[in-house]
């Protein structure tokens, strides 16, 4: 009689077990999404940006550009504000890190695909 | 005496087979001539550098903070490796002595970074002598580490958790009660596959007695790594020259340096299984023993001239990174030496003498990066005809012949 593999009982004890993956675009359960994820680049508390530019100086892959506050924007006190060109962005957190007024936040959104260079720039 | 008396000498059309730059068994592109005899490898030969990604020069013109997280897209698989090394040399560089409990964090990345690098080898050498279902299981239990990973530092392979003069995010008690139960989860996974791996002849009969490197020639040829461990060379950095906790590591007495005898592919099958074992208990150490106080010192911005070595045991190996400061806030030169680069060397003398059909285990032996859309050209001796095979054509094909033998 051949001899059982080492394996065979745990392929047995899976059969019957549940799936190891996760039919994604059609469920999220089960993806475990952490706490603190560095997701999304979000530009969160607007009313304390002084416009200082430190997130456009640390950024390592230059994907944070300070532009003048357009009309709708709230008005920074150097007239400044970040936009962040997320095709470049590496989500380091950098920014959210060195911002001395926790300005910016890596969101926990992970959905990050888009059509065109022009959607990917977050105001 | 005629001629035809003489004894003829029939001599093997020797055929060379180039794999690569684009490439066989890698990610990292390199390229190897096998020159074959039938179905022995008689010579080997390894060319490497066709991936100049110029990073070293790209970081002479960033700050050190920015330099930290390109340091990180060295290796995808070895990111907190590299992260952590250039910043414990920025630190040396600057002076400065990080607090406790950051040592203890970023040496627990590193040891969970081995874990999941450790099972995704396993699974890796379990699919190229055709293993496979032990190689989705592996990975499947592989994501255990993964999302522990993901739980500490906010992503899965790019971790950035180093950062000059510290870590970047803390371990609270409730994740470390998370590590915890992660950890015990794989350390019981981790005892099976261990078993899985000797007593399984699928795998075992594939790897044992392949890919010979002696110890000498091990010595002689600098391998690092588990790939000079499963030949029995000591070399480990974590314990000749441990840095950061290793330090209370190895003064604590309840970890050694895991070697083997066997110098095979099966000897440093073994040292990364075991090994991922003592990865988990060091992590459970690390965790049980994790001092208070803060995580990062403040370091400014611009380093005195200084020249510094900074050494890690990676995965793979011993990892050096040397670096030049001039006094302003971006580096002057800075050099990496990674360990993939010390095994090349020592993998074309472990090809020689083999079968064509253990070379892809072999060349995944020392573990370097794996690619999934790679080609190999086989070129006919007689009619000098050249086909280009995908790897899983290979491997499909070597699997066949490793049947037919038996």
């Amino acid at each position: 009689m051949p001899r059982l593999g080492k394996m065979e009982r745990e392929l047995l004890k899976s059969a019957s077990g549940k799936q190891a993956t996760v039919l994604y675009p059609f469920t999220k359960d089960g993806l475990n999404i952490p706490e603190g994820l560095r997701g999304r680049w979000v530009y969160k508390h607007p009313d304390a940006c002084t416009g200082c530019k430190i997130c456009e100086k640390v950024c390592p892959s230059e994907a944070i550009e300070m532009i003048e506050c357009r009309a709708e924007d709230v008005q920074t006190k150097t007239g400044y504000r970040p936009v962040c060109h997320f095709d470049r962005c590496l989500l380091c957190g950098q920014c959210v890190e060195s911002c001395p007024r926790n300005v910016l936040e890596l969101s926990e959104t992970f959905e990050m695909a888009y059509l065109s260079r022009e959607d990917m720039i977050i105001y | 005496m005629t001629e035809s008396d003489e004894p003829r000498i029939v001599i093997p059309p020797r055929v060379t087979i180039p794999i690569g730059p684009q490439h066989p068994a890698l990610k990292e592109p390199g390229m190897f001539k096998l020159t074959v005899e039938g179905e022995r490898i008689i010579d080997a030969e390894v060319n490497i550098g066709y991936n100049h990604r110029s990073i070293e020069k790209i970081a002479e013109g960033r700050t050190f903070l920015q330099v930290l997280y390109l340091a990180e897209r060295i290796c995808g698989i070895c990111s907190a490796t590299h992260n952590g090394t250039l910043a414990q040399a920025v630190e040396a560089a600057a002076e400065v002595e990080i607090p406790e409990r950051a040592k203890f964090i970023r040496t627990l990345t590193w040891e969970l970074e081995r874990i999941h690098s450790h099972i995704l080898w396993l699974g890796v050498a379990f699919h190229e002598v055709g293993f496979d279902t032990a190689f989705m299981y592996s990975w499947r239990d592989r994501e255990v580490v993964m999302d522990l990973l993901e739980t500490l530092s906010g992503n899965r392979v790019n971790y950035a958790m180093n950062t000059i003069g510290g870590v970047r995010r803390d371990v609270t008690d409730s994740l470390k009660e998370t590590l915890l139960k992660g950890l015990d989860k794989l350390e019981e996974r981790m005892k099976y596959y261990r078993d899985v791996a000797i007593y399984e002849k699928t795998f075992w009969n594939r790897v044992d007695g392949v890919g010979v490197l002696p110890n000498k020639i091990a010595k002689s040829h600098g391998a690092v790594g588990p790939t000079g461990r499963g030949s029995n060379v000591p070399t480990d950095v974590r314990f000749n020259d441990p840095t950061q906790a290793y330090v209370h590591l190895r003064d604590s007495g309840e970890f050694e340096m895991v070697l083997s005898d066997r110098e095979d592919v099966a000897g440093r099958a073994i040292v990364r299984v075991v090994e991922t074992i003592e990865a988990v208990r060091m992590c459970r150490w690390l965790l049980h023993n994790l001092p208070d106080g803060p995580i990062r010192e403040r370091v400014r911005p611009r380093i005195q001239p200084n020249e510094v070595l900074a050494r890690y045991e990676a995965p793979r190996g011993e990892v050096i990174h040397y670096l030049v400061t001039n006094g302003s806030d971006k580096p002057e030169r800075w050099k990496v030496r990674a360990p993939t680069h010390a095994n090349w060397v020592s993998m074309a003398y472990t090809l020689r003498g083999g079968y064509l059909a253990d070379a892809p285990i072999i060349l995944a032996a020392i573990d370097p990066c794996f690619s999934c859309t790679d080609r190999v050209v086989l070129v006919d001796a007689e009619d000098e005809t050249i086909q280009l095979k995908p790897l899983d054509v290979l491997r499909a094909e070597s699997n066949k012949w490793y049947e037919s033998r038996t």
